[in-house]
């Protein structure tokens, strides 16, 4: 009687247990829901790159490749393969560019991960809480809440490689049905049209059908590369090579070992019981029964997260590795509650059996409690609003990054890890369509570090940045056609976010353009560079500065543009101020400049061309 | 060979200790002729390869007594 009561009370506490943990990981989906349908109202490249992938969509929509030629107008090229945005072809067509069915698509697609991860649990442990935990899981990590609702492809991936899997784990136990594996493998084929990094998921898939059957392997296996490689030589032959050049050549980035090492670290705190979990299936797997699809693809997915290490590549590159990681350790969770655990029949083994009545019971506590230290490691909500200000409050949360933005994060920082994950203030919309107002200003062409203000300005998208530092850094980008466009002027302004352009390209801008404005939005600051003198000008200028005699020159510059321009182009010679702007009555501004124990003084003077300058150099 | 390319052939746990030997001595052997090609210290690429290197034999050695069960 006593015992029966003691079970009742353990079972329903468990339940109980259970359940608050689905309520925690129930409030996360709302979270990043809300999230989600944030990012979709906002018009603006969230986290940089997002403009260039909807840019590739404009052009597929008009049936053009976005894999060209970089070194002549608009220097632009794409650097992923082109499914997610095909897929969303039919968008701009109806509701012509924006941002917001691009980020509605990819979180639909991690729904569909989320519920691929808990069919694929249900289907292993037929315990129906533990499968929809694990899904949940897959959409509560901080890697995944971030990256999610993106205009990027690289959720898109994850989904197809997580439906591959699903669909392929379970061939060799079906007797190798055909359909079915041609529908994983076109899955999988899907994925790595989707981004690149999707070439992990094929070795696990491969390796896993040879370890079951190599012939089946070899003779599917020449069909898929066949099919993969005649898309691959249809589309480089289209293109004239730029997508060899694009694709592939310019992936080649440095390599940052501390990066990889930081991310990894910063990954384990943070789903160090589901990775302990999935560990020990695959370990069980190994040791004492068959190895799962599973169990491949999450050694395959942990060992190339190694590439986050690349430069420009950062935490999203451990999505595939957690949607593994969530489906090992469902089940790993579903056979401890139901006992379903089998090994070989030794001495050793028959003193487990006894066992496994009381760890099963055990397992109704500890695994709910697992998966709470999980929904408690992974903490993340914005820290502003009606809602989550409160909230917040309540919980003693302060936003991670003070004052840039409201947003607290269980993962806190390190190298390639995205700082986003706040929700867009009505102040970044504004403050966004004050940088379009820019652009609008001259009929000439802007070159902007990212898509939206160009696309909302209807105007040309003029380079895709990184891809240039890529192509450059790999020998593969002559910057003389950019460089020289932007030397005269060809560009209406310049927006900087983070100057991720090739050194030569920089440095054009840095000497024919000055920082004129710098506009906040969304924790970034957007420097609005404009046009400084002409290109005869500023040549006439430097020749003047290696002369000590006093010199006087128009220029064509409105006075008070002149005035912003100086100190920088003086600045960028290597001249440092060294006394204040002193106006006079006439209108002019001296100031004095030092370097390498020269002093220059100059004077700046409005006339009816624009403004004159009167430099005088002398020794201190 | 035959047999491996037959409809019935699995890999069983003694192949698989066979693959993680033959990975685990492919890493090392890599490391050590890049340790031998760039000499600049051990770096951490290369202790991270070290590390799965031994892993993958140690998996290796403790696979093959498990036979002819199927991997």
């Amino acid at each position: 009687m006593k015992s029966s009561f003691t079970s009742q009370v353990w079972y329903r506490s468990s339940q109980l247990l259970l359940g608050a943990v689905l309520l925690l990981m129930i409030g996360y989906l709302l979270i990043y829901t809300v999230y989600a349908i944030g990012l979709m109202r906002f018009p603006f490249d969230y986290d940089q790159g997002e403009g260039f992938e909807l840019q590739d969509t404009i052009l597929f929509s008009r049936g053009e490749w976005p894999y060209r030629n970089n070194e002549v107008y608009p220097f632009y090229a794409s650097n992923y393969p082109p499914l997610f945005h095909v897929i969303l072809v039919p968008f701009v067509w109806f509701f012509g560019p924006a941002y917001w069915y691009g980020r509605l698509v990819a979180f639909i697609g991690t729904l569909i991960t989320a519920y691929a991860i808990g069919y694929a649990v249900y289907r292993e442990s037929r315990h129906r809480e533990i499968a929809l935990l694990s899904g949940l899981a897959f959409l509560a990590s901080n890697y995944v809440y971030h990256v999610g609702p993106l205009f990027r492809q690289h959720m898109f991936m994850v989904m197809f490689e997580t439906l591959s899997v699903v669909v392929l784990a379970q061939v060799a136990e079906q007797g190798w049905p055909r359909r079915k594996l041609i529908a994983g493998l076109a899955l999988l084929l899907a994925a790595g049209y989707t981004k690149q990094l999707a070439l992990a998921t094929s070795v696990a898939v491969f390796g896993f059908l040879f370890i079951r059957n190599p012939r089946r392997c070899v003779l599917w296996g020449i069909g898929f590369a066949a099919v993969a490689g005649l898309i691959f030589l249809w589309i480089n032959t289209s293109t004239n090579g730029a997508w060899w050049d694009n694709i592939i050549a310019a992936n080649v980035n440095t390599y940052l070992p501390h990066q990889f090492v930081g991310l990894f670290k910063q990954w384990f705190r943070l789903h160090a019981v589901l990775i302990i979990m999935a560990g020990i299936l695959a370990a069980y797997e190994l040791y004492f029964a068959r190895l799962s699809l599973y169990s491949v693809w999450w050694v395959f997915a942990v060992l190339n997260t190694i590439l986050s290490g690349k430069w420009g590549a950062g935490d999203s590159y451990f999505a595939t590795a957690i949607a593994a990681t969530c489906i090992l350790a469902g089940i790993f969770a579903g056979r401890m509650l139901q006992g379903e655990w089998t090994f070989g029949d030794n001495p050793m083994t028959r003193r487990l059996v006894g066992l496994r009545q009381p760890l099963s019971t055990a397992a109704r506590f500890v695994i709910p409690a697992l998966y709470l230290i999980y929904g408690l490691s992974v903490l993340h909500l914005p820290t502003e609003g009606a809602v989550f200000g409160s909230l917040a409050e309540t919980l003693g949360l302060e936003s991670s990054y003070g004052d840039r933005y409201a947003f607290y994060d269980s993962a806190g920082w390190v190298e390639g890890y995205a700082t986003i994950g706040h929700l867009p203030t009505q102040q970044d919309t504004d403050n966004g369509w004050r940088i379009v107002d820019v652009l609008r200003q001259s009929d000439l062409p802007a070159m902007s570090e990212e898509a939206a203000f160009s696309l909302h300005a209807d105007k040309d998208v003029v380079t895709n940045p990184t891809q240039l530092k890529n192509l450059y850094e790999n020998h593969m980008f002559d910057p003389t056609n950019l460089v020289a466009a932007i030397q005269q002027h060809d560009f209406s302004v310049v927006i900087f976010r983070a100057q991720f352009y090739p050194p030569p390209v920089l440095e054009a801008v840095y000497e024919a353009y000055y920082p004129a404005d710098m506009i906040p939005m969304n924790g970034f600051n957007y420097e609005i560079w404009r046009p400084g003198p002409p290109q005869d000008e500023r040549r006439a200028f430097l020749t003047h500065l290696s002369t000590s005699d006093p010199v006087t020159q128009i220029f064509s510059l409105p006075f008070e543009q002149a005035q912003r321009w100086l100190p920088h182009a003086l600045k960028h010679q290597n001249w440092e101020t060294q006394s204040e702007p002193q106006p006079n009555d006439e209108g002019c501004v001296t100031e004095t400049y030092q370097k390498s124990g020269l002093v220059l003084s100059a004077r700046l003077c409005p006339v009816a061309a624009g403004a004159e300058l009167t430099l005088e150099m002398d020794a201190p | 060979m035959r047999q491996i390319f037959s409809n019935e052939f699995t890999l069983t746990k003694r192949h698989l200790g066979l693959l993680f030997l033959a990975a685990g001595l492919l890493v090392l052997a890599s490391v050590l002729t890049a340790e031998w090609l760039h000499a600049g210290g051990f770096g951490t690429v290369q202790k991270m390869g070290a590390l799965l290197g031994a892993a993958s034999l140690l998996i290796g050695l403790t696979l093959l007594p498990l036979g002819d069960q199927p991997g």
